[in-house]
């Protein structure tokens, strides 16, 4: 495998679960995702997302994808 | 370490010899299937006679040609089991194109896809994404297309008889014709090819897992 280059995204995952008091287990069932890909991805070693599992979140956790995804440095997005 | 020309032979293990071959194969099916059918179709509109089997509805008994079966101008010859007529009207002659033409466009269409699926196992891959859709688009093909030019061909069959049988024959006849050969060879290797599709599609989405997509 290609060594990986290093990128800036980053999912915030752990401020959407605790401001909707869910926990990593009960979205990775909802979701449809194993807890540990779930993990994986809120870590930041997943390689990619696919936007159906992007959807899945985004419908899950009632949030846009820029809630969800940031460049890392950035300010969290707010709603207009 | 792995050489870049390992790592290709590993993602296609078609190697070049094998895709030459698959070429050269599919190239004389699909050569074959045109040359035949289309000869087939060219000889079936531009007959001025033809004959017909009567699939055993007629067993008169006795050699030569009987009178009274067919409507006017028809023979029906060897013991009442073949119907020919000299002056063929067009929509004979389309019926007579359509005992070939459905097998032939099934044939046709069944190979471009094949070919197309195998390209695409041959690059990019056989795990690539777009493999499992196109062997998925392959097991639906053969599941309805098949049944359902063997029920064209059924027809166009019933139809040639019809129109030179002086009595009526009932639908239902050509109609359980067809389910009592129905050709559960397609719905099987549909059936097949689908399950193979579900399964490689797994093994796509196992392989893209392990590759951390989520």
């Amino acid at each position: 495998m290609p060594p990986e280059e290093p990128h800036r995204i980053e999912l915030r995952l752990d401020k959407l679960l605790a401001d909707r008091g869910m926990t990593l287990a009960e979205l990775a069932r909802r979701v449809g995702v194993t807890p540990v890909n779930l993990s994986v991805l809120k870590n930041g070693h997943a390689r990619a997302i696919r936007f159906t599992t992007l959807t899945k979140l985004c419908e899950v956790l009632d949030c846009g994808p820029g809630d969800l995804l940031a460049l890392s440095g950035d300010a969290p997005a707010t709603d207009a | 370490m792995i050489k870049l020309r390992d790592m290709r032979r590993l993602r296609e293990p078609l190697d070049t010899t094998g895709n030459r071959l698959i070429a050269l194969a599919l190239a004389a099916c699909f050569g074959w299937a045109v040359i035949s059918g289309a000869a087939g179709i060219i000889h079936s509109l531009g007959v001025n006679s033809l004959c017909t089997d009567t699939a055993g509805l007629l067993s008169l008994g006795g050699g030569g040609y009987v009178e009274g079966v067919g409507k006017e101008g028809v023979r029906v010859t060897t013991e009442g089991y073949t119907l020919c007529q000299e002056e063929v009207s067009t929509a004979q002659s389309l019926a007579d194109a359509g005992l070939d033409l459905p097998t032939f466009l099934f044939m046709t269409v069944a190979l471009v896809l094949l070919a197309r699926l195998l390209w695409t196992a041959a690059d990019p891959g056989p795990y690539a994404a777009r493999v499992p859709g196109r062997l998925r688009t392959l097991g639906w093909f053969v599941l309805i297309a098949g049944p359902l030019s063997d029920l064209i061909e059924k027809y166009c069959e019933a139809f040639l008889r019809q129109s030179m049988l002086a009595a009526d024959e009932p639908y239902q006849v050509w109609f359980q014709g067809w389910t009592q050969d129905f050709p559960f060879v397609y719905v099987f290797t549909g059936l097949g090819v689908l399950f193979l599709s579900r399964l490689l599609r797994i093994d796509v989405r196992m392989g893209e897992d392990m590759e951390r997509t989520i």
